[in-house]
């Protein structure tokens, strides 16, 4: 998977680059506009990341500049302006999706993951990860064969982990999924959900599936690390 | 910077001065009025006067004329020679003239009858009147007044009759009239300058007072008052505004210096604990577990400042009149009812009981997210500050166009000095309670009244020590200006 990254910033190139690298990315770096909008055009990408304050030409004149171009590789936006007004102007540009700086890192592994899934996102029914089942159609979780109940919002919870098996999930796009909410609330209340989570789907069972990676989110799987 | 002003300002700038003008204008104006008045009415007077001589003379000589002397003019002329020669001032003239215009008989030693022989009377000699002028001369220092009037003689025929008489006594009269009138005009407006000067700088000795408070008073001098002096009067109710203003200010700045000092608290303390770990971590060789827990507690302090930075931002924006909300016609009680879903295991180990009760769909024209953070941070705080046992209830109705929320607890209260300050940014109303219990940094109610202030509405806090915390919140539901969505 090949992902072009258009950042002017050096320290925000340097983390992007190693990070995505890490997870298996091959990365090339556009530092300004004009570069950017050249190397979209003639490189084969996957995924498209792209600072929207950039030199030479701010990133929806490059975003404008590769759709018109007829490339309609998935773009996610970058941006320190974190306004409802850019948001809608940055997706009617031709942006699949939009991220606010500062950003966890995780969650833009996660939405890139998003993109590379969309339209072919067939998933098998029941979700498995070890020996939790979760079936979304009939909205029922068994664990050992022993079925689970719970409240509508812990299974929404662990539909939202199960889908992202394997993969950090932070708290603010927990929030964001699951309950609507886009703030960061003032107190840890996911904390709280996943712990009462926690009490139903891994006491009394073995291996633990809900990790807690501190400082960046959850995680649902098999093995601790 | 207010000295030099001050020693700019030239003495014609100063209200004073304008003050002394305007009085001393309007004094000297309505004496020059009196004077412009009487001056007419003696001119009048005198003139008036002087024509009634005019008539009576040129009548009792006219007759005299004829009668006396009959046709005979040479021994007429001498006659009225005679008889005009006598007398103390020889300045009278007079001549007639019958009604060819040949001049019958001419007594004028001054030489006054300098007009040419007048128009000829045809008019009815009878009824005419007397016709009156002044005329001009050149070379001379007076002007002189001409009667000139018709008669019928005994023989039936028109005459005309004219005696002129020298105007020097009413001129002169006039000339020491205006003279008077001209001293005593300039005595009037030198007495009101000087009088008006001394009434202004009286009665603005006030406002010298206030100025020279007002200069004292400065950012770091705030305390200083201006004194009343207890009349009432306009002066005095400048005073009282200026101290109000004063009051103000003194409390702005005084929020303003403590959001500085939170602000700067607020962000610092993360970025020192930032750094210092870094640096305890890079002093020796660590093990990667104890590397792992730096770093995790690095993101966690990142994190506390990125909260922080984004709710400073949403505030400023707002500040600058640039908060965007993306407005639909949403569903209020939905998004109350999904963030006390959110909240509820939180009341739940803290021991708190929550309450919704909402009469059916509440609708309006509101920013969605805005809207769940708005119910987050009021239940955030309903919770936290409570306590065991005790219950927060949230009520949401929609009436007469408009849609009321409230959050309310049974919690121990908020004691009333901190009441009207909670609002503010950064206001903690335990701080030390406060600081370990919970997260948050005190702009949790400020970003409340920051978004319902954005959508139009009006937030408020009761509250008394004992009998708990009820906040409302009042949006207008501006049904009509939306789209469904």
């Amino acid at each position: 998977m090949r992902v072009l990254v258009v950042e002017d910033d050096p320290s925000v190139v340097g983390f992007l680059e190693k990070g995505l690298h890490e997870a298996s990315y091959v990365v090339d770096v556009a530092v300004d506009g004009p570069g950017g909008a050249r190397s979209a055009c003639t490189g084969d990408y996957d995924v498209i990341v792209l600072d929207l304050m950039l030199p030479g030409k701010d990133g929806l004149g490059v975003l404008r500049d590769i759709r018109e171009r007829g490339i309609h590789t998935p773009v996610i936006c970058l941006t320190a302006r974190d306004d409802v007004d850019d948001r809608i102007k940055g997706l009617d540009s031709g942006a699949d999706d939009y991220l606010a700086k500062p950003f966890s890192f995780p969650e833009l592994l996660a939405r890139i993951r998003a993109l590379l899934r969309r339209g072919r996102d067939v998933v098998d029914n029941p979700l498995r990860v070890a020996d939790l089942a979760v079936d979304i159609v009939a909205r029922s979780v068994h664990r050992a064969d022993r079925r689970i109940d719970l409240s509508p919002n812990e299974y929404a919870l662990l539909e939202y982990l199960i889908r992202h098996a394997g993969q950090v999930v932070s708290r603010t796009m927990i929030l964001d999924r699951v309950w609507g909410v886009r703030h960061n609330p003032q107190t840890n209340v996911v904390d709280v959900h996943i712990n009462r989570l926690r009490k139903k789907v891994d006491y009394g069972f073995h291996p633990p599936l809900i990790h807690t990676i501190r400082g960046v989110g959850y995680v649902l799987r098999e093995n601790e690390s | 910077m207010s000295s030099e002003k001050t020693n700019r300002r030239r003495p014609w700038n100063t209200i004073r001065f304008r003050l002394t003008l305007w009085g001393a204008g309007v004094t000297t104006g309505v004496c020059l009025l009196v004077c412009l008045i009487v001056y007419a009415g003696l001119s009048w007077s005198l003139h008036h006067e002087v024509d009634g001589i005019l008539e009576g003379e040129i009548q009792e000589l006219t007759a005299r004329v004829f009668k006396e002397f009959g046709q005979d003019y040479e021994a007429a002329e001498q006659g009225v020679a005679l008889e005009l020669g006598h007398r103390v001032r020889g300045d009278l003239s007079y001549r007639l003239l019958n009604d060819q215009g040949a001049v019958l008989l001419t007594y004028d030693p001054e030489e006054q009858l300098r007009a040419p022989v007048p128009h000829r009377l045809s008019v009815d000699a009878e009824e005419a009147k007397p016709v009156f002028e002044t005329i001009d001369d050149p070379k001379s220092a007076y002007p002189v007044r001409m009667c000139t009037r018709g008669f019928t003689g005994q023989d039936g025929r028109t005459y005309t009759a004219q005696a002129g008489y020298l105007l020097d006594r009413v001129s002169r009269s006039l000339g020491t009239f205006r003279g008077i009138c001209a001293v005593a005009l300039a005595v009037a407006g030198i007495v009101a300058f000087w009088g008006g000067r001394i009434v202004a700088g009286r009665s603005l000795r006030p406002v010298q007072v206030i100025i020279g408070k007002a200069e004292r008073i400065t950012a770091d001098a705030l305390g200083e008052r201006i004194p009343l002096s207890g009349t009432g009067d306009e002066l005095d109710r400048l005073a009282e505004t200026l101290n109000a203003m004063l009051n103000r200010i003194e409390q702005y700045v005084a929020r303003l210096k403590q959001f500085t000092a939170d602000a700067s608290h607020e962000l610092r303390s993360p970025l020192a604990a930032l750094r210092g770990n870094a640096e305890v971590v890079l002093s020796a060789t660590r093990s990667k577990d104890e590397l792992r827990e730096v770093i995790q507690e690095s993101i966690e302090q990142y994190d506390r400042l990125g909260r922080i930075a984004e709710d400073l931002l949403l505030l400023a924006r707002a500040d600058a009149g640039e908060l965007s909300l993306e407005r639909t016609v949403m569903q209020l009680d939905k998004a109350i009812s999904d963030v006390i879903d959110l909240y509820r295991p939180l009341a739940e180990d803290e021991g708190v009981e929550l309450k919704f009760t909402c009469s059916g769909p509440v609708r309006v024209h509101a920013d969605d997210a805005r809207m769940r953070q708005l119910v987050g941070n009021l239940l955030d705080n309903a919770i936290k500050y409570s306590g065991r046992g005790k219950s927060v209830s949230v009520a949401a109705t929609a009436e007469n166009g408009a849609v009321e929320m409230t959050v309310a607890d049974d919690g121990p209260g908020i004691p009333p000095d901190d009441l009207s300050r909670v609002f503010d940014r950064f206001y903690r109303v335990d701080r030390s309670r406060s600081r370990q219990r919970t997260p948050g940094v005190g702009l949790g109610l400020a970003i409340c009244r920051t978004i319902v202030e954005a959508h139009g509405g009006s937030i408020h806090i009761d509250s008394a020590p004992g009998t708990g915390t009820r906040v409302t919140a009042r949006l207008p539901q501006d049904l009509t200006t939306g789209k469904p969505g």
